[in-house]
């Protein structure tokens, strides 16, 4: 192959809140995880594997969050996924036959029961019903590089006056990272792309080399960027940060000018889940107290109208193959451009959700798949890589500490901190400094409950602290369960620290919350001890009481 | 039904579904939220370059021995905001009470029964300080409760160039 001209870094962030509800027999919440499933990961595992198998040169990183992780080993929820795989298929037996005397949708029916088949019998064969298996043996062939990010999503630029939260979000995730992985993660996934200076610190103790920003955090650096955002800058800390790529997320994302919103891929929002008889349903929805999302949806986007033509599958696969030519095409002449004045091969970061692909772009998967085998191809002018492989090459970079931001609308925190969600800050707060000072109080070695009641503290905090519960607030969309899982963690916390400092813990309390928030088994909670903090501490020393 | 899925997927975060709550909590969600943490402070922190958010707690009877200081009735006294701008450089440490001194201020004025308060300011890249508390009808600021600082990220690019190198190496380090 000729020499690249320089590298393209494809980053999935996949992430899910933890959304397990032990006491009911179906939440809707869990179909989050079971779409994501079946339309994302286990899709997405299968594409990279047939890449790795036909040995194309390719790199890609995958971010799987600990939440994720955390429901992907949990064997409630896995029972419940392989039930409801069995119900899809038995659903899908029933499409093909109720379309059977309608061409157009009975080839589509045929494709979801040959799609759903397939994922059942992956799942549940090749990967042992744990997915995690499937991607850490992509890890050891060298193709794939996971990451971590945040232990449950927090976002971190609203944790500075806690900055023991912070700490603890970082520290906890690279420990599961190794508890399941079986290796320190070499770099980390800001929840949000959410950065604020010296955050950086957190992750170098924890031993992650980069991490990813919006792009402005780079370009607003201090000092200046010499590189711009095509290659990275080392905070003091040594820690490198790369930038996002504007252009390249514009022609995936940009509703304007994305590649999903064209007319012949598939339409989201149209689904017999809420169209056809509940009864008729029931292999799906059968267990679920309202109408919710099946996967089976049978027309394409067609355009701005309510009228909207048949799905055709080979359509909208031949339209995700010019997608993804012109995606190749235009990388490289945009790395052909940089590398013509820049003092080093310049790397183009293209960060996206994952469940961007298969789950809301259904063709996404497709697309990226030929993504990568097309720029494996000699001609494409450029290389897919990793951040450690770029550091690998070059391991010297500009320091500099990047600016505060994050790749939510408005690019800082507007979307996590504004009038809809702001009075969850006095909990988050509270709760981060209540648990640090329970860390001080009870040092270890504490008797057995006692230890078991502070790290389940620190769950429940960690918990409450999730990115998706402001998220849902300020975005409008079952509101209703974002407050009741902020309350219920707030309060749950509240118990756990009230019996702490008045010495009243129970079995009873604690087994009833490791049941109902069971992630992160070896979770330490010392490691809320382990920081000083300032900010807290001058906001007490500053208080003005009473003469 | 909506028919434009292109301009439906969300930028970020994954959020299929119509979503209902799920089955009730074992934990009675009728109970309180807790109202008070107990601890008389004032907390700051940056939204974005022009905008920050603060959010406090205090005792009925600090409120009313303020009242009491700033010597007015309760319909007289107007809560406020006392924002401090430190500068871009930021105050030195443990040094807030001068910096806070000599530094430009402003008041913010608060609804009656406000716990937390969103607001604008002129200088992004800047440190700033509050303090919450009530402003009586002679024009005196009797404090509650004092903020930690909070720095909003700037809004453009850095005018300082430098090249220096740093790289990696299993611990922090500089070549440099």
């Amino acid at each position: 192959m000729a020499e690249p001209k320089g590298y393209l870094c494809i980053v999935l962030h996949a992430h899910l809140p933890y959304v397990r509800h032990p006491e009911g027999k179906g939440a809707l919440e869990e179909m989050w995880l079971y779409e994501a499933m079946t339309e994302t990961y286990i899709p997405l595992y299968m594409m990279l594997k047939r890449l790795a198998d036909a040995e194309v040169p390719h790199r890609i990183t995958v971010s799987l969050s600990p939440t994720l992780v955390s429901m992907f080993r949990d064997q409630l929820l896995m029972d419940r996924y392989r039930q409801h795989l069995d119900g899809l298929t038995e659903l899908a037996d029933r499409e093909v036959q109720r379309t059977a005397s309608l061409d157009d949708m009975n080839a589509v029916a045929h494709m979801y029961r040959d799609m759903f088949r397939e994922v059942r019998d992956v799942f549940t064969g090749e990967l042992g019903g744990d997915i995690t298996k499937g991607f850490a043996s992509l890890a050891s062939r060298g193709t794939v590089e996971l990451i971590t990010c945040a232990a449950t999503h927090g976002y971190l630029p609203l944790m500075q006056v806690c900055p023991e939260a912070a700490r603890a979000q970082v520290l906890v995730a690279a420990a599961e990272h190794r508890r399941v992985f079986g290796s320190p993660p070499k770099g980390m996934w800001l929840p949000e792309c959410g950065y604020y200076p010296h955050v950086d610190e957190f992750l170098a103790e924890a031993g992650a080399r980069y991490f990813f920003v919006e792009s402005h955090g780079v370009l607003n650096a201090c000092p200046a960027p010499m590189r711009g955002l095509y290659a990275p800058i080392t905070c003091p800390s040594g820690v490198a940060a790369f930038a996002r790529d504007v252009e390249s997320s514009q022609q995936v994302w940009s509703a304007d000018h994305g590649y999903p919103g064209d007319p012949v891929y598939r339409e989201f929002y149209w689904d017999i889940g809420f169209e056809l008889d509940e009864d008729y349903l029931s292999p799906v929805l059968g267990k679920l107290p309202a109408r919710a999302h099946t996967g089976f949806k049978y027309h394409r986007i067609t355009g701005k109208t309510n009228h909207k033509e048949i799905y055709c599958p080979s359509a909208a696969r031949d339209r995700a193959l010019v997608h993804a030519g012109n995606f190749v095409f235009n990388r490289g002449r945009q790395i052909e451009h940089l590398a013509g004045f820049m003092d080093r091969r310049p790397m183009v970061v293209a960060p996206y959700d994952a469940e961007l692909f298969g789950h809301w772009w259904f063709e996404g998967i497709v697309f990226l798949e030929h993504v990568l085998r097309l720029a494996a191809e000699p001609g494409s002018g450029f290389a897919t890589v990793t951040a450690s492989d770029y550091l690998g090459q070059y391991p010297v970079s500009q320091e500099a500490v990047p600016s505060m931001s994050s790749w939510g609308y408005g690019g800082y925190s507007e979307v996590w901190l504004s009038q809809e969600n702001d009075w969850i800050y006095r909990h988050l707060h509270s709760m981060a400094w209540r648990m640090s000072e329970l860390a001080r109080r009870f040092p270890p070695p504490q008797p057995p409950l006692v230890a078991r009641a502070l790290a389940q503290a620190a769950r429940e905090l960690m918990l409450a602290q999730s990115s998706d519960w402001a998220f849902i607030m300020k975005a409008g969309t079952c509101v209703d369960y974002a407050v009741q899982r902020t309350a219920s963690h707030v309060l749950r916390f509240d118990s756990l620290y009230q019996a702490l400092v008045r010495g009243e813990i129970s079995e009873g309390l604690v087994r009833k919350l490791e049941e109902a928030d069971n992630l992160f088994p070896q979770l330490d909670y010392t490691v809320y001890s382990g920081v000083l903090n300032p900010e807290a501490l001058s906001a007490t020393a500053d208080r003005i009481t009473p003469a | 039904m909506d028919t434009d899925s292109a301009r439906r997927i969300p930028r970020h975060q994954h959020q299929p579904g119509e979503g209902l709550p799920a089955p009730e909590s074992p934990i009675n969600l009728s109970d309180q939220l807790p109202r008070s943490y107990g601890v008389t402070r004032c907390v700051l922190q940056a939204r974005d370059p022009r905008w920050l958010h603060a959010w406090w707690e205090a005792s009925e009877a600090e409120w009313s021995f303020a009242l009491a200081r700033v010597g007015a009735n309760a319909a007289q006294a107007t809560p406020v905001l006392r924002v401090y701008n430190l500068g871009t450089e930021g105050p030195p440490d443990l040094a807030l009470a001068s910096a806070s001194a000599m530094a430009p201020w402003w008041y913010v004025p608060l609804g009656q029964f406000a716990d937390a308060w969103l607001f604008e300011v002129p200088v992004p890249g800047c440190y700033y300080r509050v303090e919450v508390g009530l402003l009586g009808p002679g024009g005196a600021f009797v404090p509650v409760a004092a903020s930690n600082v909070a720095q909003t990220p700037r809004a453009s690019p850095c005018g300082l160039a430098s090249r220096r190198p740093s790289a990696w190496s299993g611990s922090i380090s500089r070549l440099a």
